[in-house]
């Protein structure tokens, strides 16, 4: 009877010890869990500011602008825009129409709801589309074409 | 008994201490999200490079060669008073879009070697001139000055030569400063 007692509370107190264990290790566990999450958390949310429509859009206007602005005709310029394929991409945009150039504004939109617009002071007429390859697909790259502004202001 | 204490206490301790770590982590996320917000959300100032680029485009369009243009001279081998800058060097000031009304100004002034001013001329919204003239940090925003200068030659007479100063002004606030 004794001896089974003995055994009884032994026993008890091994299972009481090793559950004690286990919640430590858990909330160790968690812990460290919440903070990678946090820290997953801030470095996309780093990545996404840094590469977001607004952002690009905004660059990539101004940079065609002075990029017009320095031009002279007759010249065909290239640029590089695999950023602003991706993003529109991404948003479900024809990379097609995400730069339009009226007058001395240029346009670039690379969302539904976004787009940025910065104007140029050179009187060029200039002519803006897409480089596509042989399977019709966009590469990513803009061809820009400046000639003398026949019309004139 | 004391033991037991002892351990509540130590596991009572190491809550509040995880309470103290999220509240520090989430300062920070808070500091950093406030200052990535900031940045990205502050445009870029091209105004300073688009000036330059203007002066540029100016200086081509004046001087060929390191003689100035015949145009800027009339029959009597004077300054042509009616020389227009921005038609000569392909500027449109102009632009049909938002309230953008007379966001440039350039002005070019030639003088002798003596310093002394003998002929100037000038293009877009005059008002803006004003902007440069004011060294208050504050209102140093609203338009952007830049200023160069370069020599050249008379097309006229290899004796003659001239000190260019060109000065490109550009408000553009809205699209650069926030």
């Amino acid at each position: 009877m004794k001896l089974n007692k003995i055994k009884q509370e032994v026993f008890s107190c091994l299972s009481k010890s090793s559950n004690k264990r286990g919640e430590i290790l858990v909330e160790n566990v968690l812990f460290i869990v919440l903070n990678i999450i946090f820290i997953s958390i801030l470095i996309f949310f780093l990545f996404k500011q840094g590469s977001g429509a607004i952002l690009l859009e905004q660059t990539y206007s101004k940079q065609i602008a002075l990029m017009i602005d320095s031009a002279k005709p007759v010249m065909e310029i290239k640029l590089n825009m695999e950023k602003a394929r991706e993003i529109a991409e991404e948003n479900k945009m024809d990379f097609g129409e995400a730069v339009s150039i009226t007058g001395n504004v240029v346009n670039v939109k690379l969302s539904q709801k976004g787009g940025h617009e910065y104007s140029f002071f050179n009187d060029v007429k200039v002519e803006a589309f897409p480089e596509k390859n042989e399977q019709n697909e966009y590469t990513g790259i803009y061809i820009f074409t400046i000639n003398k502004n026949e019309g004139g202001k | 008994m004391k033991n037991k204490i002892k351990r509540i206490n130590k596991r009572g301790a190491e809550k509040i201490l995880s309470i103290y770590w999220f509240a520090i982590l989430i300062i920070i996320a808070g500091a950093i999200v406030a200052m990535v917000s900031l940045f990205y959300g502050t445009p870029y100032d091209v105004r300073e490079t688009e000036a330059n680029i203007m002066i540029n485009q100016v200086s081509d369009c004046l001087s060929d060669n390191g003689k100035l243009a015949q145009e800027l001279f009339n029959e009597t081998k004077n300054f042509n008073e009616n020389f227009n800058l921005k038609e000569e060097c392909n500027f449109v000031f102009e632009t049909e879009f938002k309230n953008e009304r007379g966001e440039y100004f350039l002005e070019v002034d030639f003088y002798d070697l003596d310093n002394e001013k003998i002929f100037s001329i000038s293009e877009g919204n005059s008002n803006l001139y004003a902007d440069c003239k004011i060294e208050d940090d504050k209102y140093k925003r609203l338009s952007k000055c830049v200023e160069r200068e370069f020599y050249s030659l008379s097309p006229l007479s290899d004796k003659n030569v001239f000190k260019i100063k060109i000065t490109s002004v550009i408000r553009k606030t809205e699209k650069n400063v926030k």
